[in-house]
């Protein structure tokens, strides 16, 4: 029984020890440091940051799938995005008006239930309400672009939208550093 | 104790769960935002790093609240100096406060390809297959390419029969400084080699020269493209025979496991192929070009039927519009002849041109701008081309709605003459004048409309040509984009009036955003100052984003001469209405040495070893030179240079009449020339250019040699692109070493003084130059006056003034391939303040030569007269040339360019020295015409020229020929 004690208390100091070092290993697991931003693609030059995909992911410009990597996901759009706008720099379509910015603003806005989450958004994404309206510029002249150029199809335009992506993408110089999550 | 343990247990769960749950463990990003940062660490590799060029692109800094845009910034800077291959931005908090840290990777550039494994086997030449490589991604190809490199290499080794080549990269990775070696493990695997050869059909050689050719020998290794290259090379010999639609085949069976590769050769000789022409000739010299069958090496039906297509048009521009040349194919003994029956019909001449319905504008008017004209064959294409121009005429001078018709009224009559009138009507329907009444602008808030109305060619006014509207919308495009906007576009609406008599022009603009340059980042500097860089670009932090702007920053800093490569690419940046700029300059070596040899062959004036009189005869004089400069010194694109040069003058001559005779083995005087220059630009941080030169010299001319030390400061100031005004100061001493005329000369003591002379000057200059070319100019003006004053007061021996004036031009023809009319004027004037004391021999004006009036020796120019006339003449008794106090030299040269860098020139020189400015007597000039020949070499623009004196004077010779390097002018 005497010797019963002793070990009782071995085995509850080494116990005792080992949760410290659990808690302390899960508390250093727990505490490091965690990567805020970083390069995810690089297009034509264009920097793709881990910012812009939550940036279009806050803001409702992208959505993200029910399976699979968010990240993945939205990446490969915002790639497939710079790509396009490389071309329709080439060629400069209309220039959308600046009601019709404003409207696209509006609708992105109208996702927040304030004016406070929707600047909140923006600031977690690192963007202002400037950068976001180029954005959504861009946007426009890409949609005036693509419905400019694959006009005269329209039952086909998907296709044909996609069989030209693919030559895109072919021709791109794109650099993809993000492995997956 | 139960309950000592399960206390225990509590406890340690309840400091897990502290440990879990603590604020730190699971912060979101709105958790550091806004929050103090403490500390900002960047790594490459783990290792903390301070390099300036990397912490000054950095924008989050500690002490300030952090901000994701700071960290989207920051990576976009770091990631675009070209360094890293990837970015990380990782956050922690400790006591409430950021620590943020930058992690980055370096690119590892490769230094070094290697290739290992069983490389010791034919065929495999590992040289060949690390120039592929290079060849395609240069010496340091990027790692993201290794798959692409791979599939070259085992292109390569597939090449040489190695088809089951297996390629196994590995970068091999170090560190400080970062670098990579790029290892390509190769198993080459079993050779293919040629089994079974069997050739089928009939080849025009026996089988086994076919084979020998072909080098299809069984046991060969089996080289596929090698191959297709003897076939090739058989093809073209048998078409270059005529047999034009000769076809070899190969067709490749691989077995063994791809160890064997039978080959069957299918063989089709085709015909010998003659063309001949019927009917009408055409003349020999143009066969090959209208039916080109040779040249092509085809007589497929689309080539014949563009040649018959061919001579027909060619028949018509002739006036022979109702040409035929049908072709047929016809197999004749073994041959095929293809025959192109000519039948050019009869010729319509323009009997008579009329315009019709013209009232604003005269006939005369627009005569000149027709190419068809009464007496010449008749062409519809030509009259259609008259009908556009007509059209465009109008159009320009605001008739907007006119239009032209043309009618041919082709004279026919029953019986068949050889050459039928054709009476042209082009019939013009006017239409209304449009003038252009106002022109607005809307849209526009960067640029006020005054400006915006200033800047386009539709005035007020001014007739309406409705091509300017694309025009105009161009500059105003133009315009924005050089103040950053760069997706400005605009749109413009005619609205006429009821008559259509006025018109206004509306000009609706979408500026878009302004893009503004936030930051300027310059890499790769090592010695030159980022401030020297800074000072030559156009674009400023803060200002607009110009392309214009960016381009000619671009083309300053190249035009430094201190760098191999300057690059100006535009970064991504975290705000889309903001650029940044990375300036990448890869920097020239310091020190340069350039040295060169040769002959300098030129018709000079010596003394008649019997009579002492003025002889003019040729000279070959081997020359040297050796420039050593350093540029860049202390990284402000200063510079310091040493230029020498010797030049060996035979102590004999080389009498042109009488053949090469050589008159003694030694040299006579050496001419030399040394010249130490420092050039300082933005002289004490000003817009002055300062140069020094020293100079020690000794130079021989036509009546005298002389030996000079001089020295200069120059200050210069660019007023604009093309404007430079200068100033200088110099100080020499000059001696003359051998007067070559007779001391009995009269004016001898006057002209040539037997002391050395010291001279100090001031000089003003100022040139304009818009050459576009400084070498070989085929546009724009070179335009210099110059003028030098010397004093005692200033420290020289003798006063006076003198000025110089050059205009020059070049135009290159229209419709012409590259013809260049070439013209330029020189004009100098000089005056001594003392008459006692006149101007120094080598500071007067001499004239002849190559680079002045062509047809004369060098310095050999000058007024004479019979009997000697001591006050005008400029040439003494013997002949020998004294300069004088005026010149004028006028020179006018067409440079025609003939092939590759082969050129011809025709020239007409003419111009002479005058003892004084006021006596300049232009019907005393003297003129020279000629022609040369010029080449391109690889050593520089080559220059022949043979000039003829138009009226020589007694004793003249009647030519002069020169070659030396470079443009006469």
């Amino acid at each position: 029984m005497r010797l019963q004690i002793p070990n009782f208390r071995l085995r509850s100091a080494r116990r005792t020890l080992a949760g410290v070092i659990l808690a302390l290993v899960t508390s250093t697991t727990v505490v490091r440091a965690e990567m805020i931003d970083r390069v995810l693609a690089v297009v034509a030059q264009q920097l793709i940051t881990l910012s812009d995909v939550n940036a279009a992911l806050e803001l409702g410009l992208e959505t993200a799938p029910a399976t699979g990597d968010p990240i993945r996901a939205v990446l490969t759009r915002l790639i497939d995005r710079e790509l396009v706008l490389a071309e329709v720099d080439r060629y400069a379509p209309a220039e959308p008006t600046t009601g019709a910015v404003d409207d696209q603003i509006r609708i992105v806005r109208d996702r927040f239930p304030s004016a406070a989450a929707f600047s909140s958004a923006l600031a977690r994404s690192g963007i202002d309400e400037l950068h976001l309206r180029e954005t959504l510029r861009q946007n426009l002249r890409i949609a005036a672009y693509l419905s400019q150029r694959f006009a005269a199809a329209p039952d086909r335009r998907q296709t044909l939208i996609d069989e030209w992506m693919t030559g895109l993408r072919r021709r791109a110089d794109v650099i993809d550093l993000y492995l997956g999550s | 104790m139960l309950r000592r343990s399960a206390m225990a247990r509590a406890a340690l769960l309840g400091l897990w769960l502290w440990c879990a749950t603590a604020p730190q463990s699971d912060a979101a990003i709105t958790d550091y935002l806004g929050r103090t940062i403490a500390s900002v660490r960047l790594l490459t590799e783990g290792r903390d790093t301070t390099d300036p060029l990397l912490t000054q692109v950095v924008e989050t800094v500690a002490g300030q609240p952090l901000s994701m845009a700071q960290v989207r910034e920051s990576i976009a800077h770091l990631f675009s100096l070209g360094r890293f291959e990837d970015v990380r931005v990782d956050a922690t908090l400790e006591g409430g406060r950021v620590v943020l840290r930058y992690d980055l990777v370096p690119i590892h550039p490769v230094t070094k390809i290697q290739f290992a494994g069983p490389l010791n086997v034919p065929g495999v030449d590992v040289g060949q297959l690390r120039r592929a490589v290079v060849d395609r991604y240069g010496a340091s190809p990027p790692l993201g390419r290794l798959a692409d490199m791979t599939r070259i290499i085992g292109d390569e080794l597939r090449e040489e029969g190695y088809l089951r080549a297996s390629i196994t990269p590995r970068p091999e990775v170090a560190h400080a400084p970062e670098h990579a070696t790029l290892v390509f493990t190769i198993d080459p695997g079993p050779r293919t080699t040629i089994g079974e050869v069997q050739i089928v059909g009939r080849p025009t050689v026996s089988p086994e020269e076919f084979r020998s050719r072909l080098r299809l020998t069984t046991g060969a290794p089996y080289r596929r493209e090698a191959l297709n290259q003897r076939i090739e090379k058989y093809v073209e010999e048998r078409r270059k025979r005529g047999y034009y639609e000769s076809q070899v085949l190969p067709a490749v069976q691989l077995v063994d496991d791809d160890r064997v590769a039978n080959v069957t050769v299918t063989v089709a000789p085709g015909p010998l192929v003659r063309v001949k022409f019927t009917g009408d000739p055409l003349p020999s010299s143009k066969h090959e070009d209208l039916v080109p069958v040779e040249r092509e090496g085809s007589v497929d039906e689309d080539l014949l039927e563009d040649s018959s297509n061919r001579i027909e048009e060619g028949l018509r521009a002739q006036g022979y519009r109702d040409a035929t040349a049908a072709h047929s194919r016809e197999a004749i003994q073994g041959e095929l002849v293809i025959t192109f029956d000519v039948k050019a019909g009869r010729q319509y001449r323009v009997a008579s041109l009329n315009l019709s319905g013209t009232s604003a504008v005269t006939q005369a008017e627009l005569e000149p701008i027709l190419r068809l004209h009464a007496g010449q064959p008749f062409s519809e294409e030509r009259l259609d081309a008259d009908t556009a121009a007509v059209q465009d005429f109008y159009r320009r001078r605001g008739y907007a709605s006119a239009t032209a018709r043309p009618t041919a009224d082709f004279q026919t009559t029953a019986s068949a003459v050889a050459q039928v009138p054709v009476a042209v009507t082009i019939a013009i329907s006017e239409g209304v004048r449009t003038l252009v009444d106002g022109v607005t602008f809307t849209g526009n808030v960067a640029i006020d409309a005054t400006a915006l109305g200033a800047g386009v060619a539709l005035q007020p006014g001014a007739p309406f040509v409705p091509s300017q509207i694309a025009a105009d919308r161009e500059r105003l495009q133009i315009r924005y984009q050089n103040l950053g906007y760069g997706s400005a576009s605009v749109d413009a609406v005619p609205q006429f009036s009821q008559d259509n008599t006025h018109v206004t022009v509306q000009f609706t603009i979408h500026e878009g955003p302004q893009i503004f340059v936030e930051h300027i980042l310059i890499v790769g500097n090592v010695r030159t100052s980022t401030e020297t860089i800074e000072r030559e670009l156009q674009v400023k932090q803060g200002g607009p984003f110009s392309v214009s702007a960016i381009n000619d920053s671009q083309r300053r800093l190249t035009e430094l001469g201190l760098f191999h490569r300057v690059q100006i690419t535009e970064l991504p940046h975290g705000e889309e209405n903001q650029r940044d700029l990375l300036v990448t300059i890869e920097e020239a070596p310091p020190t340069t040495i350039a040295y060169g040899g040769g002959f300098e062959i030129g018709r000079i004036t010596v003394p008649d070893p019997i009579t002492g009189n003025a002889d003019q005869v040729y000279e070959a004089a081997p020359r040297a030179s050796l420039e050593i400069g350093r540029r860049n010194l202390f990284g402000k694109n200063r510079s310091l240079n040493l230029f020498s040069s010797i030049s060996l003058h035979p102590k004999g001559s080389v009498d042109d009449s009488q053949g090469p005779v050589t008159t003694g083995n030694t040299y006579g005087l050496t001419e030399y020339r040394v010249v130490g220059t420092y050039r300082e630009p933005r002289l004490f941080d000003t817009p002055l250019d300062a140069l020094v030169n020293v100079t020690i010299e000794q130079q021989i001319r036509s009546s005298f040699n002389y030996r000079r030390e001089s020295a200069s400061a120059q200050v210069s100031k660019r007023l604009n692109r093309s404007l430079v005004a200068t100033g200088s100061y110099q100080l020499q001493r000059t001696e003359l070493l051998e007067v070559k005329i007779d001391e009995s000369d009269p004016l001898i003591d006057r002209l040539f003084s037997p002391l050395p002379i010291r001279l100090s000057s001031f000089t003003g200059s100022l040139v304009n130059d818009t050459r576009d070319d400084q070498f070989n100019p085929r546009s724009g003006l070179f335009l210099s006056a110059s003028g030098q004053i010397a004093a005692e007061a200033i420290g020289s021996q003798v006063g006076f003034v003198k000025s110089y004036f050059t205009a020059q031009g070049f135009h290159l023809l229209p419709h012409t391939n590259g013809i260049v009319l070439a013209g330029s004027a020189r004009v100098g004037l000089a005056a001594e303040f003392n008459f006692e004391d006149p101007i120094p021999e080598p500071e007067r004006f001499f004239a002849g030569g190559d680079t002045t009036v062509r047809g004369f020796a060098l310095d050999s120019l000058g007024v004479r007269h019979i009997p000697p006339d001591l006050i005008h003449d400029t040439i003494n008794v013997d002949g020998f040339p004294i300069g004088g106090d005026g010149l004028v030299i006028f020179n006018a040269e067409l440079r025609v360019p003939v092939q590759g860098g082969l050129g011809v020139v025709g020239f007409v020189d003419t111009g002479n020295v005058f003892a004084r400015a006021s006596f300049i007597d232009f019907a005393e000039l003297r003129s020279a015409i000629g022609g040369g020949v010029r080449y391109k070499s690889p050593i520089g623009p080559i220059r022949i020229d043979l000039g003829f004196k138009i009226r020589p004077q007694p004793g003249e010779s009647l030519t002069a020929w020169y070659v030396s390097f470079g443009q006469a002018f």
